[in-house]
């Protein structure tokens, strides 16, 4: 008896299995899912760009009897920077200036303003604080600069503008013996 | 004498079993008697839309922008481009309720960064399938990948790519930049996005 029961098992199996062949529903693995990493850097870079050294010189008297007066240069200097914020970590950053190397000749002080923006850039760029004056602490001069570049070379960016100007009350310490060779650092960070 | 269950179960298995042996014996006998022969062989081909996403290496990728190395100088995306996947599928139509199939894909989670845009190019097939294969289905552009379903590959007959890399469609993805939006670039949206294909009936 179990031989029968055997070989109709078989039958049934194997009408099972034609069944299961003849089925007609289609194959439905008809999705399929892949990730992509997406990684963008951090970007705060900055440079001055130039084609010559500033040369700054109080101006003559017209005529004697008046004071040497103040000058004011359009520097060949351009600020350029790259900068990529992190929106929950450094939304902005700023560049400061200060001096890392010479001394003012005493008796006049030395400044510094960002013109605005022009350039082949794109972004968020930076609003330019004014004047400020030079010295051996970092002073803002672009300010809130957002995710940007401001192009490379001069004519990209904002256009450095130097002053020298008398101290009132300090002209007595004027030397022309003292001319000076100043360094200014530029820094981007927040 | 009074017959159990069991016992009718045992008869009628019995009774089975010998009609089966007596069918089987009388065919066999048929078929070497008879000089002709006709009998009914049903074919069945089954419908079949299935797909994958095949690499040499993992099918997760990775688009790594550049920082640029001058001031003043843009992030590059010119590296940020992966070209390691390959579109397998096998689809059989019916030509009656379906004229062809084509395959969509859509980010189902996470989100390209903003300033961004993340598109894939489907290559045309290459590979050692058969059949009427799909076509990209907007050239050599490709498409920008977004949260709502877009044509990939288009008119899908019936035929198979051929499994693994190198067979089916070379999937070309980048970055590029969204126009204008430059200031919404933000290195703390560096994310992973998931991308769904689906082929389905047009």
């Amino acid at each position: 008896m179990s031989k029968f029961i055997s070989i109709t098992g078989l039958f049934f199996g194997l009408m099972g299995a034609f069944s299961a062949f003849s089925q007609t529903n289609p194959l439905v693995d008809n999705i399929v899912t892949h990730t992509i990493a997406v990684q963008i850097p951090a970007v705060g870079l900055v440079n001055v760009i130039g084609t010559q050294d500033v040369n700054l010189t109080l101006n003559n008297p017209a005529e004697a009897g008046l004071g040497l007066s103040n000058t004011i240069s359009d520097s060949s200097f351009w600020l350029n920077y790259s900068f990529i914020k992190g929106g929950g970590t450094r939304p902005y950053n700023h560049v400061y200036a200060k001096i890392v190397n010479g001394v003012i000749p005493l008796g006049i002080s030395l400044s510094v303003y960002a013109k605005p923006y022009q350039g082949s850039g794109l972004g968020l760029f930076g609003t330019p604080t004014g004047k400020v004056l030079l010295n051996y602490n970092e002073a803002r001069v672009v300010e809130n600069i957002s995710s940007c570049f401001t192009g490379v070379g001069p004519g990209n960016g904002h256009q450095l503008v130097y002053q020298l100007q008398l101290i009132p009350n300090a002209y007595h310490l004027l030397d022309y013996e003292q001319p000076q060779q100043l360094s200014v650092m530029y820094t981007i960070s927040d | 004498m009074e017959l159990t269950c069991g016992d009718y179960l045992l008869i009628m298995l019995r009774i089975f079993t010998s009609l089966l042996a007596f069918l089987t014996l009388f065919i066999c006998v048929y078929a070497q008697d008879a000089t002709e022969a006709n009998n009914n062989v049903s074919i069945d081909i089954p419908e079949v839309a299935i797909m994958d996403v095949e690499s040499e290496g993992s099918p997760s990728i990775s688009l790594v922008v550049q920082a640029p190395s001058e001031a003043g100088n843009m992030i590059d995306l010119t590296a940020a481009v992966d070209s390691s996947l390959w579109l397998n599928y096998s689809s059989v139509r019916s030509q009656a309720v379906e004229s062809s199939r084509a395959i969509y894909a859509k980010v189902i989670s996470g989100s390209v960064p903003s300033g961004l845009r993340l598109r894939v190019k489907p290559q045309p097939y290459s590979g050692s399938g058969d059949g009427n294969l799909g076509l990209p289905s907007n050239g050599i552009n490709g498409r920008i990948l977004v949260a709502t379903d877009r044509k990939i590959i288009r008119n899908i007959k019936t035929c198979y790519t051929g499994d693994g890399a190198g067979n089916g469609h070379r999937l070309i993805y980048s970055l590029e930049f969204r126009n204008n939006k430059y200031n919404k670039l933000d290195f703390d949206e560096s994310n992973t996005v998931t991308v769904l294909y689906t082929i389905t009936d047009t």
